[in-house]
């Protein structure tokens, strides 16, 4: 299941060039002064702390089953 | 509390330059002019769109077509269509002080408040006759008045880039903060080497994994500033883009390594030789290897060592040295979250074991 949403969304990466017309990103991102460069661009990296969280979020409840486990 | 310090300054200098990098305006720029190809001699009304400006009736704003810098003709009258667009006339000469049949030529506004501004190369103009002494002799000298001063300097007004020009304090602290993250690694591995505290060795692998990140996230915050300047989302003839691919690369096959040996000891001492040759290798491929090509789209590149004159000016230099501060601290701060989570797991593996 997991790997089906990855290839899924590697598959719609790769061919967003084709899903949206060139022409439609290009006139939204000029419209604005391209601001929505800056917003994509702190979404990504918003998003890149939370993948972070939930590694050392997955690292704790190891160490917590495993405390667990042995008491 | 009082160990924490770094933590706080870490968010405080975050917070202040995402808050300070998008709020803070830019400067009057000039967005586009209407005719942009005229011919000598004739008289022409131009339309011209700017950008973050309020002109209000009654503003006194003179318009100059600049040929260099000592010609240069202010147009006949400025009439205000809107807060951010005007209409100009002005009456080309038969002669140009120039030595080329066409050349490109600067428009230059200056205006109360607002301040002046430039659109290099806006329009150009065709002459018939090239009569350099001619035009001399007719054009006066250091035309220009005195040019207005904005009430505040802000972000500088770059065409192509316009707001993304803040994208400078995202995403290049990313590639900061993988840097110093590599350096703190490398230090760790050499520790390791010389006295065989596996811990040290922890920590590097820690650090190298947020570096990662980083690189990851500077990577996609790059693809979409190039999406949205250049057209693309990645091209292979930059050669930036090209090291940073490869020395991701370079540490993914670190993780790799590390996931193929089981013993403890030898995984420490085989990863921490890599860890050193590798942080060498991202230095040749990152900081020497962009600096011999010739010519390049991005920024640093080409011969030009770093950040320097028209890419960084003092306005943005507020915003970006805290950024770069910002990130990497905070980076320190996420490898030290990973690296004390693993201690308790060796802590309790150890225990229980």
């Amino acid at each position: 299941m997991k790997l089906n949403v990855c290839t899924l969304f590697l598959l719609v990466f790769l061919s967003s060039n084709q899903l949206v017309a060139a022409d439609t990103i290009d006139k939204a991102l000029h419209s604005s002064g391209k601001i929505y460069l800056v917003v994509g661009t702190l979404v990504v990296i918003f998003i890149g702390i939370i993948i972070y969280l939930f590694t050392i979020d997955k690292k704790l409840t190891n160490i917590e089953n495993q405390i667990k486990d042995n008491e | 509390m009082k160990q924490n310090w770094w933590k706080f300054l870490a968010v405080a200098l975050v917070l202040y330059s995402v808050v300070v990098g998008l709020l803070r305006p830019l400067n009057p720029g000039i967005l586009k002019v209407n005719p942009i190809s005229i011919e000598a001699g004739k008289s022409y009304d131009m339309t011209i769109a700017t950008y973050n400006t309020d002109f209000q009736s009654g503003d006194d704003i003179q318009s100059y077509l600049k040929i260099n810098d000592t010609f240069g003709i202010q147009s006949q009258q400025v009439e205000i269509l809107a807060p951010n667009e005007l209409k100009v006339t002005f009456d080309i000469p038969t002669k140009l002080p120039s030595i080329l049949q066409r050349d490109a030529y600067s428009i230059i506004l200056s205006a109360d408040r607002v301040g002046t501004f430039i659109r290099p190369r806006a329009v150009s103009i065709v002459q018939n006759e090239i009569d350099i002494s001619g035009a001399i002799a007719a054009w006066p000298q250091n035309s220009f008045g005195d040019f207005k001063k904005a009430a505040k300097a802000n972000f500088p007004f770059r065409a192509i880039l316009y707001e993304s020009l803040r994208n400078l304090f995202y995403h290049v602290p990313m590639w900061f903060g993988m840097t110093f993250l590599l350096m703190g690694s490398l230090v760790c591995s050499v520790l390791y080497l010389a006295n065989k505290n596996t811990r040290m060795d922890t920590r590097a692998a820690a650090m190298i994994q947020i570096a990662v990140l980083y690189g990851i996230l500077g990577c996609a915050t790059g693809a979409i500033w190039a999406r949205g300047t250049w057209g693309t989302w990645w091209t292979f003839e930059e050669i930036k883009l090209n090291v940073s691919a490869a020395t991701l690369l370079l540490y993914f096959a670190y993780f790799l390594l590390r996931a193929a040996i089981d013993d403890e000891v030898l995984r420490a001492k085989i990863s921490s030789v890599y860890s050193i040759i590798g942080f060498v290798a991202a230095v040749f491929l990152l900081f020497v290897l962009p600096r011999m090509v010739e010519s390049s789209l991005h920024p640093g590149n080409g011969g030009n060592p770093g950040f320097g004159g028209e890419d960084l000016d003092n306005t943005l230099r507020t915003v970006f040295y805290p950024a770069v501060i910002g990130w990497t601290v905070l980076g320190f701060w996420m490898a030290q979250l990973t690296f004390r989570a693993k201690f308790l797991q060796d802590y309790f593996l150890e225990k229980y074991d």
